[in-house]
């Protein structure tokens, strides 16, 4: 660091009045400032030779005249900008300036402090006001300019121009300074640029120091050209000097100096106090934990955790009551009032078994899934699922996936309908394709009841592990789809994602509440209306069948459902399902249609084989009592609730059928069906199945709006696909020492045929790879 | 800290990100982070492209589909890695004779 500039000196004023010049950064208040100062003694012009108007006025410091220049505001002497900031410049640089008053934004003070550096550099004695305190006050922070003046060897006046506070302090120290003028202390760039440095100060010519060294600083920059061919040789001398003992060039370490510089003065003026930066503090707190590269992933598998606790466990607290108060309603009492009026049998049972049946596991879910929405709704406002995307980003990129496609993935655990919409808010096309050809993988809330149904019966002591073992087997398919489809049928560069990260706040109840309820409203009235048309198709095809006298009424056994899912029987038998258990391809029928309704039409099924009156629940329901039964659950529930807080999802307690068919909506006579048809391994299979394969229809809707039929028609073949190849390969791998040939057989064949789907996955995208080069060449030739 | 190389590091690193996104993460404020972006900018060494975001109603996560109208496209502004800003480029900055008023 030089010395010349520790020594304070007399000013030697300019011809005529002392000059002194407001520079700053535009809107840091300089020309409030410069009213302020100068009042009605004001000359308005123009710059010479520009249009820029050029303010000056005269100014009175203890009985002495001095004329004030309000500069354009000017961001860095080395460049930029327009003509009004080469103005400022030339004036600062080369004009007649006796002083210089640097006004900086406090609220935004690091930024402005790089122009100060840049300023203390020119060796001109200088006044730093710190304007806007009441601003940066405003946020939490308070101002220390003692430290900061002794830290820049200048005075520094805290301000709030607009206000007028401050003036008399400035005025003092603008007459003080004048007597006595210090130069402050500029930044020190380190042995290698000051070695440079003081090298070129050497060099060059002209009697004052601090100049000299301001000359050599725009030289090494790279701002300024030497002035002879003698200069030019010293000066690459000198770069590559620096370059040898540096991986930068000396512009780059100067620039990165000042900038930390500004940093370390800005953080030495400025304190966080108070509630504001309480609030900071914290904001600093939770993105060091939630951005973190170790922490970010497992704090947001835990926030998922936490939503499934609250969701479902939560939502079990009402989920019975829902259930049993809209079967109350909807099928025991419109089965009551139609029974009474007179109206056919068949009709009853379609108008309230069908119909009613369906809304009654329709509004069974209202809680659960709502709650899901509540939450999501809740983390999305409170600014967590930003960061949450951020923090994923790094996983998702090795995936070719950009971070932002984790947000659809967890909407998918809701409904993969709002997933695939979700997935516009990804802009690269590829990117978008991948992400949306993921959804149908992600474990879907219909998808729950399912499981759990099957946990219950299959898997009494370890059902919690079975079913988030599906969670994750749904997920890992999901990121090894887009992986193997990023490797082979769409290649190409990830586009890196860009999130603004929103500060946190505290969610308002209104926005969360309308926002999920919007969510739940569409979910209701969609999935609804799927099921009431399903649920009277479902009552009728187990009705009517083949006859030898053509289509008549017959024995579910007999009927259009049984004689077609008998049909399908052989291909699911390699995956554990026998012709006995041809309900249970019905249910994977309806299921693609509707996942809510696979356990519904297993429930119909079962009912019309075992029940011989299915108007018996109609003759005499006792309404009150079953509404009265249906609200005494609630508090039952939530006793339970709380219980079994560490186990979201309840299969713990569920030690009695009683309660595994309140969990699932299934009647305990699906259960003992379930039970009789299925081993424990072919459910293992028939639920792996269910995960992967065709989600519903309205997600295959969903996926020709967003991606096209090509890519939904090869979404449904692939995952049909997947599923059947997973559950035949489990399958046929649990019962290997029963079958050892057969079973290789298939394993050898599943696997053969993903082969060839890689392959012709690949070959694909080689074709469109060819396809789009000429393309592209003729882009670039345009 | 320095700052100037951590910010070409993140560019390098992520290939783009916006000035809010490099202050957040290097706790800088949004304005230096601009600033320094800039700089890189002027070197040569970065370009600012504008990204396209949609802002949500919420109403398309929840299904509804094609009848949501209520969104909005806005752009943030992100700064793209070209390469090139370590040695061998020269400064973007116009080169001003030295010419000093000597009072």
């Amino acid at each position: 660091m030089s010395t010349c500039h520790e020594e304070n000196q007399k000013i030697q004023f300019t011809a005529g009045l002392p000059v002194i010049a407001l520079a700053g950064n535009p809107n840091c208040g300089k020309t409030t400032l410069f009213n302020l100062l100068t009042g009605a003694h004001q000359h308005i012009g123009n710059w010479p030779g520009v249009t820029v108007e050029r303010r000056s006025g005269n100014l009175s410091l203890a009985g002495r005249k001095v004329s004030v220049v309000d500069l354009p505001g000017v961001y860095s002497l080395l460049g930029g900008g327009g003509e009004d900031q080469t103005v400022a410049r030339d004036f600062l640089l080369d004009g007649q300036v006796d002083l210089i008053v640097n006004i900086v934004d406090a609220s935004n003070l690091a930024r402005h402090l790089a122009l100060t550096a840049e300023l203390l550099e020119i060796g001109r004695p200088m006044v730093l006001v710190m304007n806007m305190v009441d601003e940066a006050e405003a946020q939490g922070l308070e101002v220390h300019t003692t430290e900061l003046s002794a830290a820049l060897g200048l005075p520094v006046v805290p301000m709030i121009a607009r206000k007028g506070r401050g003036r008399s302090e400035l005025l003092g120290s603008l007459t003080q300074t004048l007597k006595q003028a210090p130069h402050g202390t500029p930044p020190a760039y380190g042995l290698l640029i000051e070695r440079a440095l003081n090298v070129l100060t050497i060099l060059l010519p002209g009697g004052n120091p601090a100049r000299r060294r301001f000359e050599a600083l725009r030289l090494l920059e790279g701002s300024a050209e030497p002035a002879d061919p003698g200069m030019q040789y010293a000066l690459q001398q000198i770069i590559a000097e620096v370059e040898d003992g540096s991986t930068e060039i000396p512009a780059d370490l100067i620039m990165d100096r000042r900038f930390g510089w500004a940093q370390e003065m800005a953080a030495m003026a400025l304190r966080r106090n108070g509630n504001a930066g309480m609030r900071q503090r914290v904001t600093d707190l939770l993105d060091r934990v939630v951005l973190n590269d170790w922490l970010g992933v497992p704090v947001f598998l835990l926030m998922l955790y936490l939503v499934f606790v609250v969701s479902f466990s939560g939502g079990n607290v009402f989920l019975d009551f829902f259930d049993q108060a809209s079967a109350a309603i909807l099928i025991h009492g419109v089965g009551h009032v139609l029974l009474e009026t007179g109206l056919p049998t068949w009709l009853i049972s379609v108008a309230a078994g069908g119909v009613g049946g369906g809304l009654n596991l329709v509004i069974s879910f209202i809680p659960p899934i709502g709650l899901t929405f509540l939450f999501l709704a809740f983390l999305d406002d409170s600014g967590y699922m930003a960061r949450a995307a951020y923090a994923m980003d790094r996983l998702m990129r090795r995936l070719g996936l950009p971070g932002s496609a984790l947000v659809p993935m967890v909407i998918g655990f809701g409904c993969n309908v709002p997933a695939i919409m979700g997935s516009r808010i990804i802009e690269d096309p590829r990117g978008r394709i991948l992400t949306v050809l993921m959804q149908p993988f992600m474990s879907c809330s219909a998808r729950l009841t399912i499981y759990m149904a099957f946990a219950v019966v299959f898997f009494r002591n370890n059902g919690g592990q079975v079913v988030f073992a599906l969670y994750v087997l749904g997920i890992i398919v999901a990121l090894l789809t887009a992986w193997l489809l990023g490797k082979t049928a769409m290649r190409g560069e990830v586009l890196p994602f860009v999130m603004e990260l929103p500060p946190y706040r505290l969610p308002s109840f209104r926005s969360v509440f309308l926002q999920s309820w919007q969510r739940l409203k569409v979910f209701i009235f969609r999935v609804g209306r799927v099921i009431a048309v399903i649920g009277v198709v479902l009552f009728i095809l187990p009705g009517i069948g083949w006859t030898d006298h053509g289509l008549r009424s017959t024995n579910i056994n007999h009927s259009l459902l049984a004689q077609g899912s008998r049909a399908l029987v052989p291909i699911f038998e390699p995956m554990g399902i026998h012709q006995d258990n041809w309900p249970a391809i019905s249910g994977l029928v309806a299921g693609a249609a509707a996942k809510e309704i696979v356990i519904g039409t297993l429930n119909g099924i079962y009912q019309r084989q075992n029940a011989a009156d299915l108007l018996a629940d109609y003759r005499d329901p006792d309404i009150a009592g079953q509404l009265w039964d249906a609200l005494n659950t609630i508090p039952a529930n939530a006793v339970t609730f709380i219980t079994t807080l560490d186990d979201p999802l309840g299969l713990s307690a569920m030690e009695s059928t009683f309660s595994a068919e309140q969990a699932s909506g299934a009647e305990s006579a699906t259960l003992q069906a379930i039970a009789a048809g299925f081993t424990t391994l072919s459910a293992f299979t028939y639920l792996v199945f269910v995960l992967l394969y065709v989600p519903c229809a309205s997600t295959m809707g969903a996926l020709r709006r967003e991606v096209g039929w090509r890519w939904m028609i090869f979404s449904l073949l692939y995952g049909t696909g997947l599923a059947w190849g997973a559950s035949t390969v489990i399958y046929q791998t649990g019962t290997f020492a029963e079958h050892p040939g057969s079973s290789t057989a298939w394993i050898a064949g599943v696997l053969a045929a993903f082969a060839l789907l890689v392959i012709g996955l690949r070959l694909y995208g080689q074709r469109s790879d060819m396809l789009s080069k000429p393309f592209l060449n003729r882009r670039a030739s345009v | 800290m320095k700052p100037l190389f951590a910010v070409r590091e993140i560019l390098q690193k992520q290939g783009m990100a916006s000035a809010s996104q490099i202050a957040a993460e290097l706790k800088l404020s949004v304005g230096l982070a601009e600033d320094m972006l800039a700089y890189w900018q002027r070197r040569g060494a970065a370009e600012q492209v504008a990204v396209g975001t949609r802002k949500s109603c919420g109403g398309c996560r929840s299904g509804g589909g094609d009848r949501c109208g209520n969104t909005s496209a806005s752009f943030v502004h992100a700064y793209r890695w070209c390469g090139g800003g370590e040695k061998a480029v020269t400064t973007a900055q116009p080169a001003v004779p030295l010419t000093w008023h000597q009072p």
